[in-house]
């Protein structure tokens, strides 16, 4: 797998995050791989203790992973998000508003798209009419914000 | 209407080339066709029977003479010198080549125009009554509303990969023209007790293949928070709307299956976990929109005007197009004038270039500049005043546009079908052309009344099929075309989702068969009876008598 941080290509990861069950099972670890279905109301009092939760994407069709990224951060997680699954470029944004920190992607996705494209996509936009999704990296800015500034 | 500020056209810019680079991505291989896909669909974008077909969006159906003439230049320059509008208020071209498609877009968004959201698994284009501002039952303009969605909803970045495509339709007035519970979410401007307006909340209608008539999810709901009620709604459909089967992917389904209660428990738990003040828009941007809808300057004139009044008795094709083509008009002296895209012979909602620029040229004229175009695939001039309307009237006739079948039986809806769709399992055109044919008097329209045919060329119900007073579905069936017929569709306040009456028909026994059920109708009548209260009073057995020699 690819991680894509910053639209920089950070180079090859390795390795498998334990799932919730195991994760909650067990006392230890500090990072935990969910599912796009995932009842977050279990995982609610060990969320403090996490530093890495990667969220899978079954196909990058399936947006659902946008929405359990914004309801960890309400939830008040700080720790590393990572969007895992065949994402493209053009999601990436989603990926980053919505509160991810990267993307991780499968190798044979990964070489159709160059890094550029990667780094472009996070730039398409500086503006949003979305409020609350916000990004600091790059900075964007909220059109009705922008309005009143 | 509203006009783009410096942001919303940066917006437009940087989307429309954000597509030109995905368009060049596909072209060098960077996108594989699975991918770029559902972004072509999102910037409306579709592979139809024939070629490409663009979409773009009409934003509630509210557009100027400038925009139009730009749709009629698109029209000549891009593609065949027509365009048809759509049940969505949008209007689609039918020919144009992929990579012609970026400086399309680029024309559109010189006159504030995009294609953003006409197609794919997202929120789709708000739809409203294209008598907005104008009608005599309003509440209020749902307009500064439906904008305020429109720039909400677009490249929402968690609402984009929805499990389906998701619509919403908003109306202001008592009486629904927006069909507003045959949608996702249905919003309704309500008065509380307190006297204060805010939104009534429909969820889970829509047609397809499962048609369901939307439910009451809220009561009422302030304009402060309906945008937060919106992201809790949709939070709630992006994780648990079904992705397994893409026919019961829709919010219906979803709520359906865990059932209108639960399903509101659910909102109402993730809209407690929101902070309203960080989604909602501040009030200064509420009246921003607004004010871009405030009435229009209306002279003063007098309720009967003397010109009007002679031509209607001087001539009797004017005053038969006035009888089903002017609707009530809030303000004494002007007028409502619907304009009807269903001449004899033609696709409904097909418009040429040079129609387009004629309606722009009456829209600048006498309607302050303004067009709507209607879910029934007509266009409106909003605000005319009633001693305009017969030189109006004479320049739609020079156009040919000039048909006087508002709300009567050859002012038909209809899909694409056979002609142009690649899902059509039969035609509709042809059949819409037949029916009115077959009913081309004038005269017997009138006798007729009131009459919402509508039609489909597949399971799919883009011709809202179920929701006609007589609606028709046409099937393959071993090789041969097959209508079914459903009765006492209804999209309004009332809704209803019609009955299917029996065993289909070929083509040629459905034009004689629709006859013989407007005969029984006007036997059956009651004075005043438009069919479909005749029909809701006298049963669907008549009817299968007739259809079927059962009686
Ligand atoms: S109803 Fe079927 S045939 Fe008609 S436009 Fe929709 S998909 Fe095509």
């Amino acid at each position: 797998m690819v991680l894509i941080r910053n639209g920089v290509e950070l180079g090859h990861v390795s390795g498998e995050l334990p799932d919730l069950e195991t994760y909650l099972a067990g006392n230890e670890g500090d990072s935990v791989l969910l599912s796009p279905d995932v009842d977050l109301e279990t995982l609610k009092p060990r969320l403090s203790g996490l530093a890495l939760i990667e969220v899978s994407f079954p196909s990058f069709t399936d947006g659902r992973g946008f929405s359990v990224a914004k309801q960890l951060r309400r939830l008040g997680y700080e720790g590393e998000l990572i969007a895992t699954g065949p994402l493209i470029p053009d999601q990436y944004l989603c990926a980053v508003q919505c509160g991810f920190d990267a993307v991780k992607i499968e190798q044979e996705c990964y070489v159709r798209q160059s890094e550029g494209e990667w780094n472009e996509a996070l730039h398409a936009f500086d503006l949003f009419y979305q409020r609350g999704y916000v990004r600091q990296n790059p900075v964007s800015r909220n059109i009705t914000e922008a309005r009143y500034e | 209407m509203y006009r783009y500020d410096e942001f919303d056209h940066t917006f437009v810019r940087a989307r429309s080339q954000q597509f030109k680079r995905q368009v060049e991505r596909r072209l060098d291989g960077s996108l594989s066709e699975e991918q770029f896909r559902p972004l072509r669909l999102m910037n409306g974008l579709y592979l139809q029977l024939h070629a490409y077909m663009l979409r773009v969006a009409i934003p509630y159906g509210t557009f100027s003479g400038k925009q139009m003439r730009q749709l009629a230049m698109i029209a000549d320059k891009y593609d065949r010198g027509y365009g048809h509008f759509t049940t969505r208020q949008n209007i689609q071209y039918n020919w144009p080549d992929l990579v012609d498609v970026p400086a399309i877009l680029e024309d559109l968004a010189d006159v504030e125009m995009h294609a953003i959201q006409t197609s794919g698994n997202c929120i789709r284009n708000t739809t409203s009554d294209p008598w907005a501002g104008a009608a005599i039952d309003e509440i209020e303009d749902p307009r500064p509303i439906a904008e305020l969605i429109r720039q909400w909803s677009s490249l929402h970045p968690e609402f984009t990969y929805l499990p389906r495509k998701f619509k919403i339709a908003i109306t202001g007035a008592s009486n629904d023209r927006a069909a507003i519970r045959a949608h996702d979410i249905g919003l309704q401007i309500v008065q509380n007790d307190a006297g204060e307006n805010g939104l009534q909340v429909y969820v889970g209608g829509g047609l397809g293949r499962t048609p369901i008539i939307g439910n009451v999810l809220r009561e009422f709901i302030s304009r402060h928070e309906l945008l937060p009620y919106l992201e809790a709604i949709m939070r709630v459909y992006n994780r648990y709307g079904r992705r397994d089967n893409k026919y019961k992917a829709r919010i219906k389904i979803l709520v359906q299956e865990t059932g209108l209660e639960k399903f509101r428990d659910e909102v109402e738990a993730e809209y407690a976990q929101l902070e309203p003040l960080d989604i909602a828009v501040p009030q200064e941007e509420l009246n921003r929109i607004a004010d871009y809808f405030s009435a229009p300057d209306y002279d003063d004139v007098s309720s009967s005007d003397e010109g009007y009044d002679k031509a209607v008795i001087l001539h009797s094709d004017f005053a038969g197009w006035v009888r089903s083509n002017l609707s009530e008009h809030k303000i004494s002296g002007y007028t409502i004038v619907n304009i009807s895209l269903k001449p004899l012979k033609g696709a409904p909602g097909d418009i040429s270039a040079d129609q387009m620029r004629v309606v722009a040229d009456l829209a600048q004229e006498y309607s302050f500049d303004e067009i709507r175009a209607t879910h029934e695939q007509n266009l409106v001039l909003a605000n005319v005043k009633k001693s305009d309307v017969y030189a109006l009237y004479q320049k739609l006739v020079v156009a040919e546009l000039a048909t006087g079948n508002i709300g009567l039986i050859s002012d038909i809806i209809c899909c694409p079908g056979m002609d142009y769709c690649a899902l059509a399992t039969a035609r509709s055109i042809p059949v819409g052309q037949a029916i009115s044919e077959r009913f081309s008097d004038p005269e017997r329209q009138r006798v007729i009344g009131e009459m919402k045919i509508k039609i489909s060329g597949c399971i799919n119900a883009c011709g809202h099929h179920h929701i006609g007073h007589i609606g028709i579905l046409g099937l393959e069936k071993a090789g041969v075309e097959t209508y079914q017929v459903k009765l006492g569709g209804d999209a309004t306040s009332t809704a209803e989702v019609g009955k299917v009456t029996g065993k289909g028909f070929s083509f040629d026994e459905l034009i004689d068969a629709i006859e013989r059920m407007i005969d029984l109708y006007l036997r059956e009548r009651d004075t005043g009876e438009r069919f479909l209260d005749t029909y809701r009073r006298i049963g669907m057995e008549p009817f299968k008598g007739v259809l079927y020699g059962t009686d």
